[in-house]
């Protein structure tokens, strides 16, 4: 058992918020204008994912090509020195990264309307910079910034954010510290629905709390809809306002 | 999917070419040749890689470079044709392999048969083998480098003579014979006599061993031993 | 990109104009605007990003481990990473393990030495998001920017005897900014009787030879060596060539390091 105090009599969490707030959300789109057709910068607390998508394009291979749909591939890259200590070997080919990856390409399959881009791929790249608890949260956050840069319809936003359950109290969107002292859950959310686009639950969680935990993630995961929503909205203003000198 | 190159007729998989038994049994000799070059002694012999196109084996032993001493295969095999999509020139590729004692790293090897690959890339005739490939392997059998210290500059003059020479016993075209000098530390591969670079390798400071000019008029001096060293093996033996 | 035949004839022709035309407009001496930031990760002891205006992008950081001098032969060791290129590819590997060399070769171990038997060992990990020229000067101002930015723990504890066999202790919070001078790479191509530094992508396409070029502490050194640019246009280049391309960095290198000084 960790010596930290996770969660305090006063309820205040290790790094000073309230159960039911998020960290520090700062996103930015077309960060990368030249080297991809859709691009995000995304710190989430002190994660820093930088996702580019490139696409629709044509299949590298015509084996890949689909007559019906578009294809979706991610390629995830965790780099050596996201953490705090550097790591010897790549994390390219580990088991985890590559479920992570498939689990993204699912939840956005479902999202993207793939059926307009016939015999096209569209792939994303995402590089981790810097990692700090609720990394597929914040992957999934960064990739729906980079789409709807790149222009790619979809759906909805699909929002995500991570909460773990300290005894009974449900804390959202989890740092490192708190993610190793305790179970969490990640889920993703359609636009402004309750409607549950991915649920990852790696651990045990009780089923009659599970009810509290679902409702805050979803209350989270819609706020951080909003902030993305409103950092789209400030950069659209700024396109229109230079296209329109 | 798997489809067999149909614009070209091409013999089963395990065709062998005819091969008639040699009438003279002392060919073997007439390939041999120990020739001082300069400072150096350079023993060459050609075609002793039965299954590739072409090879070179290289000896160079160099007394007054403290007992240095070199042994080297070359092998060349194409050009062969390659599968898949259509390329207007022949795509080269070159493996450096130690035999006996692993004295680089991995990295330098990778950096050395980038620098080869280059060099050789402006003078094989690539544009005269389209949709082909040639794959140059070397295999370094024994380095003894002066004072058992070992360090990448002092083969590569070795490697760059032991691929032409490969490569002329495959009769492939080249633009001229290439061949490389090295001057303390620093190795100059040219072609045209001496007035054309097509490779450059410093990674020792002129400063302590002269100039620019120095360095490159010791490194001609030396390719121009080199080279005519090579140039007379082929003349007595062809 | 890639480039038709006539495309390339072209370039290929008003490059060996002289002066050269270059396709943006450049003069010979002339290096393509780039944009750093540096220290944006808390997480490493220093970091740089630097961009290029073709979209070129790389990502820098440098994380220290004190370590035990006789254990290890190299105090600095560089890796890279290309998006879209695998880790064992030979481009990438030439790439790191030339890094590393002129790396150790060019910065004094002093500088990383705390106790005559423990030392700082930096890890010099590039990332490089995309690139469409040859990376290798841009990678290597990165790394400048980056060594230049990385602060390493202050050291507390004054034993200095082989025998100890404590670890050094550290300052909670201060923080000593690591003085190195570390060495620059820039790389030249050479088409007909021009050399231009730091050719763009598409004239890397029609390029005779490329030229690498180690600027470090004031003055041209080595490494020096030709690099292939492609393959269809490379061939052998004239002697003075070489000698062009040096005094090329000679000329351009002193208000590089200076504007990456000021950062």
């Amino acid at each position: 058992m960790s010596r930290l105090e996770i969660y305090s009599p006063e309820g205040l969490r290790l790094d000073g918020r309230r159960w039911n707030e998020l960290r520090r959300f700062e996103s930015s789109i077309n960060t990368h204008p030249d080297a991809a057709d859709g691009s995000s910068y995304l710190e989430q607390g002190n994660n820093k994912i930088i996702t580019l998508v490139t696409g629709p394009q044509e299949p590298r291979l015509r084996s890949q090509a689909s007559f019906s749909h578009a294809s979706v591939s991610v390629n995830l890259n965790i780099t050596k020195f996201s953490r705090m200590e550097r790591s010897k070997a790549s994390h390219r080919n580990e088991r985890r990264v590559l479920e992570m990856q498939t689990a993204l390409v699912r939840t956005f399959e479902k999202n993207v309307m793939l059926h307009l881009y016939p015999r096209t791929s569209i792939d994303i790249q995402v590089h981790v910079l810097q990692q700090d608890g609720g990394l597929m949260s914040s992957l999934i956050n960064g990739i729906t910034l980079a789409l709807i840069d790149a222009g790619i319809a979809m759906y909805d936003y699909i929002s995500s954010v991570s909460v773990g359950l300290y005894d009974t109290t449900p804390l959202l969107d989890m740092n490192s510290l708190e993610e190793n002292a305790m179970s969490s859950v990640t889920l993703a959310v359609v636009g402004k629905s309750e409607k549950l686009s991915l649920l990852l639950v790696e651990d045990k969680i009780p089923l009659d709390r599970f009810e509290s935990v679902l409702a805050i993630g979803i209350a989270g995961a819609h706020r951080v809809r909003e902030l993305m929503d409103k950092e789209l909205r400030r950069h659209g203003q700024k396109r229109l306002a230079n296209a329109s000198k | 999917m798997n489809v067999a190159d149909r614009r070209r007729i091409l013999g089963p998989l395990n065709a062998k070419p005819l091969q008639f038994a040699s009438a003279d049994g002392n060919l073997q000799d007439a390939h041999l040749q120990e020739t001082q070059s300069g400072d150096e002694t350079l023993y060459i012999q050609q075609g002793i890689v039965t299954n590739a196109n072409g090879s070179a084996y290289l000896e160079i032993a160099s007394p007054t470079k403290n007992d240095q001493h070199i042994l080297l295969l070359a092998s060349v095999y194409g050009p062969r044709p390659t599968r898949g999509t259509f390329s207007a020139r022949a795509a080269l590729s070159i493996q450096f392999k130690e035999n006996t004692l692993e004295q680089f790293t991995a990295g330098e090897v990778k950096e050395l048969c980038n620098f080869l690959a280059s060099v050789f890339r402006a003078v094989i005739n690539l544009n005269r083998y389209p949709k082909s490939g040639i794959d140059i392997f070397l295999n370094l059998i024994q380095y003894v480098g002066p004072s058992g210290t070992s360090s990448l500059e002092a083969i590569i003059p070795a490697c760059i003579n032991a691929i032409m020479l490969a490569l002329i016993d495959a009769g492939i075209e080249t633009l001229d014979t290439v061949s490389a000098g090295s001057y303390k530390g620093t190795v100059i591969s040219f072609i045209r006599n001496g007035d054309e670079i097509v490779g450059f390798w410093a990674d020792n400071d002129f400063d302590n061993n002269g100039s620019y000019a120095v360095t490159v008029d010791k490194c001609r001096r030396h390719y121009i031993q080199n080279r005519n060293a090579m140039l007379d093996y082929i003349v007595k033996t062809k | 990109m890639s480039l038709s035949v006539t495309e390339k004839s072209y370039l290929h022709d008003s490059l060996c104009l002289d002066p050269p035309a270059r396709p943006d407009g450049r003069v010979a001496h002339q290096l393509r605007p780039i944009e750093i930031f540096t220290d944006f990760l808390p997480a490493c002891n220093g970091s740089a990003k630097i961009s290029a205006s073709d979209g070129s992008e790389c990502v820098v950081s440098v994380k220290a481990k004190v370590v035990e001098r006789a254990l290890e032969e190299e105090l600095i060791l560089v890796d890279v990473d290309v998006a879209g290129q695998r880790d064992d590819s030979p481009f990438v590997h030439s790439i790191a393990s030339l890094l590393t060399k002129v790396l150790n070769q060019k910065i004094h171990q002093k500088n990383l030495r705390l106790t005559q038997k423990y030392a700082f060992k930096l890890f010099v990990d590039v990332l490089v998001l995309s690139s469409k020229s040859h990376p290798l000067s841009l990678i290597s101002f990165a790394v400048y920017s980056a060594l230049k930015a990385t602060y390493l723990p202050k050291l507390i504890s004054s034993d200095d005897d082989l025998e100890v066999a404590e670890l050094p202790t550290f300052h909670d919070y201060d923080m000593v900014k690591l003085d190195v001078d570390p060495p620059l790479l820039f790389t030249t191509a050479v088409i007909g009787n021009n050399a231009v530094i730091d050719p763009a992508h598409s004239e890397s396409e029609v390029a005779c030879s490329g030229i690498l070029v180690t600027w470090s502490k004031g003055k041209v050194t080595a490494p020096i060596r030709t690099i292939g640019l492609n393959d269809e246009y490379v061939t052998g280049i004239d002697v003075t060539l070489l000698e062009k391309s040096i005094e090329l960095v000679e000329k351009t290198a002193p208000a590089v390091v200076k504007a990456l000084d000021g950062l």
